[in-house]
């Protein structure tokens, strides 16, 4: 009789079990980064992001805006914010939806194909049938990745010591938080709070530790505690790079059949192609402080901008 | 019974429709330049509209969503990957699949530190292409598309597939010999690496090409951007998003964004399934779907040829015979009933077909079989009303075999 008992049992927590695996919810996309939200009863909120697996008990909560694409049970559902799901709930909601048999759906598709011919005459007697099909128009970039922008040419090789690190201002700000951190060190080398969008700083001052790569971030706190940022930009220094690119250049028989005159353009052609982008913007600007800076070297400094996102500076310059 | 269904003149007549068939393929000549419809047609396949339009769009079929996640690189700049490559290492990913092509290096910072990512990453896989078919076309001569400052250190897969831009991507290839080594597509190394046993089951089927069963859209998969898991999340939430997973890196960017045209390709899933306009899948996605296929054994069965001929036969001799005896029974109704039987069951087929695709993933290959019942009726007037009465020596044969009769009929005949 026991044995039944104990058997019963495990019975019952072997269903309990499998049915509470069941109960996963598979985050598939999120609009946004920090847009959606888990907790269970008792815990701590927490962000979920696009491969997160989530259980009920528990709720999910999407800020304003946010949208998110989440599998349960091989339903894809789609959930818009703002908004507060209880997992089990939804749970049963996905449950009680009533699924298209393939039988059903067959016979849509044969139907639709003997009746739905798409002649014009069908199109303009119930056009709004058409009207969702077809849109012309792209989307707005509406949440961007990056509310800080910094300029091109301050990625990658750096070969001038004296950097000024710069970024496009934004709203409001509680002012800016800078940060230069070799990749996987604990501490930055630099960081700095500021008021203004413009840090300089001489690299040879500072101690990078081995080869490592190092990146630079800026940052801004808002009005709302939320924070914009830059994207993590890479910057690797190396003063030398500039000369062995100007030995080659020298050694290149096509740079030497060149004029005097197009050789400082083609060397700004190639400075970019090397990927040396800010030893090619000393170069722009020094030729704009020359004695008689024409206006080609000017339209040529601005297009450099252009390409290099820096449309602030851009901006200043064609003022 | 047996005597209604074996029929002579109608084994003729079945004979007469597959000679006509046969003939038809054998003088085919190269006319699609006047015939733009059935040049459409011919990169179409019945089974599509299974995938366009008789899956349940909300629902998907088992998807590994657990053991994938496929990551938008954007604009692919080469520190920012290395950056990422590091990160999902650290992580735990258990395997990183780069969906890009290195093609060649510099002297670069970046590239030194791509290099360098590469090497401390064993379980990476690089995109590669397969270059140069031997004349014979039973091997490559090289591979290209990476960088040996990168290839040197990773394991390389090709990301080639047997088709064209204009063409469905219908098949993959797991394997190819290059030079004198075998060198495995791009998926079939993510799976050597994930899951051994599944990419030895793959191989052991020794098909020259797989069949892709695709069991989701572009977006059924878990989908990350490279800039939030660099930028926005912490090590311990690009953990909880990557680890013991295939994380796949590639150009997939959000719904309505991005280019359209930039690395994707005509499924089957294309809703426009006959002229087909606009690509309908990003490469990464079709990736995951070979992956998702491998490792759920959800591979396409086909039916061996002579099964194939086997039905086909049966299938057109049992319509011959069934309007062969409209024909003879209801004449003057013939037309009227024969067409109908031709549409009821050109939708009964279609459904049959249909639905061993979608619940059993078995493709029949029954193009000549729609055919054959399309031929049915007007062979059967040919030979009625031209050749019986031009061949009079046909009429000696009898319409039905006579068999020994049964002792109940020989009394019956006393």
């Amino acid at each position: 009789m026991r044995n039944k008992w104990l058997f019963l049992i495990l019975l019952t927590c072997g269903v309990a079990g499998l049915t509470a695996q069941q109960d996963l919810f598979i985050v598939l996309d999120v609009s946004s980064g920090s847009g959606l939200t888990y907790s269970q009863e008792g815990g701590n909120e927490r962000r979920v992001f696009a491969g997160t697996t989530v259980k009920a008990p528990g709720r999910l909560r999407l800020l304003q805006g946010v949208s998110a694409v989440i599998v349960f049970e091989d339903t894809r559902t789609t959930l818009k914010g703002p908004a507060m799901y209880d997992l089990e709930q939804l749970g049963a909601d996905i449950r009680s939806q009533n699924s298209s048999t393939f039988l059903s759906r067959f016979w849509s598709f044969i139907s639709n194909a003997i009746k739905d011919t798409d002649t014009p005459q069908q199109v303009e007697q119930s056009h709004r049938r058409y009207l969702t099909n077809a849109r012309a128009g792209v989307s707005g970039f509406g949440s961007s990745s990056y509310g800080i922008e910094a300029p091109g040419y301050l990625t990658g090789l750096l070969t001038h010591p004296e950097v000024t690190f710069r970024w496009d201002s934004v709203t409001h700000p509680y002012g800016y938080r800078f940060e230069l951190r070799q990749e996987g060190a604990t501490d930055p080398i630099i960081t700095a709070t500021l008021s203004g969008q413009q840090l300089t700083t001489d690299l040879r001052q500072l101690r990078f530790e081995g080869k490592t790569p190092a990146y630079w971030q800026v940052s801004a706190l808002q009005a709302d505690s939320s924070w914009l940022k830059t994207a993590r930009i890479p910057v690797y220094f190396d003063q030398e790079a500039l000369q062995i690119f100007d030995a080659q250049l020298e050694a290149d028989d096509d740079f030497q059949s060149l004029s005097e005159a197009i050789q400082p353009i083609y060397r700004l052609y190639e400075l970019e192609e090397a990927g040396l982008l800010q030893a090619a913007y000393h170069t722009y600007a020094a030729q704009l402080q020359s004695d008689a800076p024409s206006a080609v070297d000017r339209q040529l400094f601005i297009s450099f901008l252009l390409r290099m996102n820096a449309l602030e500076e851009a901006q200043t310059l064609m003022k | 019974m047996l005597n209604r269904i074996i029929q002579p003149h109608s084994i003729i007549i079945t004979v007469l429709i597959f000679l006509f068939i046969w003939f038809l393929n054998l003088i085919r000549l190269n006319m699609h330049y006047i015939d733009p419809f059935n040049n459409g047609l011919k990169n179409y396949e019945i089974t599509d509209i299974v995938y366009a339009y008789l899956s349940d769009s909300s629902r998907q079929q088992p998807l590994r969503t657990q053991d994938l996640l496929l990551v938008d690189i954007g604009r692919p700049d080469r520190g920012r990957i290395a950056l990422l490559i590091d990160r999902l290492r650290e992580a735990g990913a258990a395997a990183i699949g780069v969906d890009v092509l290195f093609e060649s290096s510099t002297v670069s910072p970046a590239d030194s530190f791509l290099q360098a990512v590469i090497r401390r990453t064993p379980n990476l896989v690089l995109a590669c292409e397969v270059d140069q078919v031997n004349a014979k076309g039973t091997r490559f001569e090289q591979w290209k598309g990476v960088d040996t400052a990168f290839a040197n250190y990773s394991t390389l897969g090709y990301v080639n597939f047997p088709a064209n831009q204009t063409r469905v991507i219908r098949h993959f290839s797991p394997q190819e010999q290059v030079g004198q080594d075998t060198l495995p597509a791009f998926t079939t190394a993510l799976l050597q690496i994930y899951a051994p046993e599944k990419a030895a089951k793959l191989l052991e089927r020794n098909k020259p090409v797989e069949r892709i069963h695709y069991t989701g859209p572009q977006y059924a998969f878990p989908r990350q951007e490279q800039d939030r898991l660099l930028d926005s999340m912490s090590l311990e939430e690009v953990r909880s998003v990557v680890h013991g997973k295939i994380v796949l890196l590639g150009y997939l960017p959000a719904p309505y964004e991005g280019d359209l045209l930039k690395d994707r390709h005509y499924t089957p899933l294309n809703q426009s399934y006959t002229n087909r306009a606009i690509p309908d899948m990003y490469g990464l996605a079709i990736h995951a779907n070979v992956l998702n296929m491998a490792l759920e054994e959800q591979f396409i069965r086909e039916l061996p040829n002579w099964l194939n001929v086997i039905l086909l036969a049966i299938f057109g001799y049992l319509n011959v015979l069934l309007i062969h005896w409209v024909y003879d029974d209801f004449n003057e109704v013939f037309h009227g009933i024969t067409r109908a039987l031709q549409l009821v069951e050109f939708i009964l087929l279609f459904f049959l077909i249909a639905l061993l695709f979608h619940y059993f993933r078995i493709k029949l290959d029954f193009g000549v079989g729609i055919l054959a019942l399309l031929l049915a009726y007007d062979l059967i007037m040919i030979y009625e009303s031209l050749i019986r009465r031009r061949l009079p020596w046909l009429d000696r044969i009898p319409e039905a075999i006579p068999l020994r009769p049964t002792p109940a009929a020989i009394e019956e005949e006393e």
